[in-house]
């Protein structure tokens, strides 16, 4: 199963490629906040983890919608209470593959505005704090990536909201990523339509 | 690897937390703790203090900088050791209880007036300690242990709850948050503790060489404390060969002295015949990395040297000084610019190139140890007998400097 989705990933990617009107490529970076959701969470003084993400991003343009992917490096993580004002960072690095639906909202020639909804495959690079490298986490996690993206040309903004529905924690289950980010999009290419 | 994403974690602005393993265990009538300091500052230093007015003799431990003498562990005549380790930086320490104030530190007043854990956990209930960024482990002679750090508004002690404790740089009262702190060196040190049930200085060195550090904040010190009998090794830049044996009793008898660690040490490294090796006993080579100019090699059929052969060598010194190659790249360049053709240019720019990769230092892997060595080959062992051998450094007057001992066995 571990290895399927991903090939099954693969190959929606592909099966895109004779389809499509228009490519444009870019490159994103941006800012997240990230925190962990679920039950076996302790502690009610925990803080979101301040992180980034980097990468490019591959869309192809359809009639009526787009279909981006995209390939980031992002951390996620969460800052857990530890005693009296410290707090533990714990930074999860992941390679992130979004496949996104994409649909303007506005149909202007310059600017667009972009409702994004997709799942994101995800594969750990690494779990640490300062203590040591984080023992017990999944290499693999899944999410749901859902946002807005505002275009004025080649450069963007966008907001998005990232849910994972794979428990990452192999110790003490029901611990899942959620994660806020904004950030910027240079496309390589003027949209036309 | 870890060097990176540690520059990602300052990023995100978390602080930077420096290391250090302490470890203690009472067993069978014996009592050992030990300490591995990691830390950027190399100059390690011993201060011995005589009882006067009071106040017990003790020793500390610690490094010289331009604040002068910091104490990172101790012990004193009574058999009481503490030893200090980093915790995550924290701004909310308050006197939250009003407690009394003292002059200076409060493990320099448990080392001054205590000879129990108990009456060591009075003083930091009584006294209030400002500045404090770690915890201590505290431990005597009677099997007591106690690991001191601040909680939510005052100090919290805890106790051994078995014949072993383990600290490094996490708080060890923090359990709700137990399943984050997967540290390699705590989790090392209980291992080889839980899994080992006679106690020596030899399980101590095994533990503390498993659990060094490396790189920025290496084990600069290792420390390992006899608290019944009042012996001390020591042990330099994580070299784990080589140890100076101290007489807390004995060093004490003369009178107040600060010594520099690393002026005793010669970066022993013993090669042959290595550990556990199997040779013929007609002829045997010992073999071994050192920077001193005398020695004395022991070599025995007893593990403990009950009844020894020592061979006395002495070095005449070379001197293996080298012509700094930048001399000569003066010189080119001075040539070049005096001259100023083309022959000369050429001539000397091929000069430079190669004087200044000659003039480029080879990476040292391992700093900690000499790169001279020395040899000595005996004829005649007995076979099939095991052998035990070491060498002893000659150089100083005091706190000659020994290797440890490896065992080999004849044909």
């Amino acid at each position: 199963m571990k290895k399927f989705i991903p090939i099954l990933f693969v190959l929606v990617l592909i099966s895109f490629i004779s389809c499509a009107q228009e490519n444009i490529t870019g490159m994103r970076l941006g800012y997240n906040s990230a925190r962990f959701t679920g039950n076996s969470i302790t502690g009610s003084e925990n803080k979101n983890m301040p992180g980034f993400y980097i990468g490019g991003f591959y869309k192809k343009d359809f009639y009526k919608f787009d279909i981006q992917t995209e390939l980031l490096l992002t951390s996620k993580g969460y800052k857990i209470k530890s005693v009296g004002d410290t707090y533990l960072s714990n930074v999860f690095l992941y390679l992130e593959l979004p496949l996104l639906l994409k649909k303007d909202l506005l149909s202007n020639e310059k600017s667009s505005l972009y409702f994004i909804a997709g799942p994101v495959l995800m594969l750990k690079v690494i779990a640490i704090n300062l203590v040591s490298e984080i023992e017990g986490i999944n290499n693999f996690d899944s999410a749901i990536k859902v946002g807005f993206e505002f275009q004025y040309n080649n450069i963007s903004l966008d907001l998005r909201f990232n849910q994972s529905f794979i428990n990452f924690d192999k110790i003490e289950p029901s611990k899942y990523h959620q994660v806020i980010s904004f950030g910027m999009n240079f496309h390589l290419k003027n949209k036309t339509k | 690897m870890k060097k990176a994403l540690l520059i990602i974690l300052m990023s995100l602005n978390i602080s930077d937390l420096g290391a250090c393993t302490l470890f203690w265990s009472a067993r069978d009538d014996k009592i050992l703790c030990a300490k591995n300091m990691d830390w950027t500052n190399k100059d390690t230093r011993m201060l011995f203090i005589p009882a006067s007015d009071g106040k017990y003799g003790r020793m500390y431990f610690g490094i010289e900088s331009n604040y002068g003498f910091t104490n990172t562990s101790g012990m004193n005549e009574t058999g009481l050791w503490y030893a200090g380790a980093s915790l995550p930086e924290r701004t909310d320490i308050y006197n939250t209880y009003n407690k009394p104030r003292w002059d200076y530190e409060l493990v320099e007043k448990i080392m001054e007036e205590c000879s129990t854990v108990d009456e060591a956990i009075e003083i930091f209930s009584v006294y209030w300690e400002p500045h404090w960024s770690g915890h201590t482990l505290i431990a005597d002679k009677y099997g007591n242990c106690v690991a001191i750090e601040y909680g939510e508004k005052d100090v919290v002690f805890l106790r051994n709850q078995t014949d072993f404790q383990v600290m490094t740089n996490f708080y060890l009262s923090d359990t709700i948050n137990e399943r984050w702190y997967n540290c390699y060196r705590y989790n090392i040190a209980y291992e080889l503790l839980s899994n080992n049930t006679a106690l020596s200085f030899g399980l101590f060195r095994d533990i503390a060489e498993e659990t060094h550090a490396e790189g920025d904040y290496q084990t600069t010190l290792t420390t390992i404390h006899d608290l019944k009998n009042g012996f001390i090794q020591v042990y330099n830049m994580h070299n784990y060969h080589e140890f100076v044996n101290i007489n807390l009793a004995e060093e004490l008898e003369k009178g107040e002295h600060y010594l520099k660690c690393s002026d005793y040490f010669n970066q022993v490294q013993l090669l042959k015949p290595a550990i556990n090796s199997v040779l013929s006993s007609e002829e045997v080579t010992f073999s071994w990395n050192a920077d001193s100019y005398n020695y004395d090699l022991y070599y025995s059929k007893n593990e403990d040297f009950a009844d020894f052969e020592k061979i006395e060598i002495n070095i005449i010194h070379v001197n293996n000084s080298k012509i700094n190659p930048f001399l000569f790249i003066g010189l080119l360049a001075l040539l070049i610019f005096f001259k100023r053709n083309r022959k000369s240019v050429i001539f000397a720019s091929v000069f430079i190139l190669i004087l200044a990769g000659i003039s480029c230092e080879d990476i040292d892997l391992e700093p900690q140890f000499s790169k001279t060595n020395h040899f000595v080959t005996i004829k005649g062992l007995e076979p099939e007998t095991t052998y035990y051998w070491k060498i002893i450094c000659n150089n100083a007057e005091e706190y000659k400097s020994e290797s440890v001992t490896w065992k080999f066995e004849t044909l």
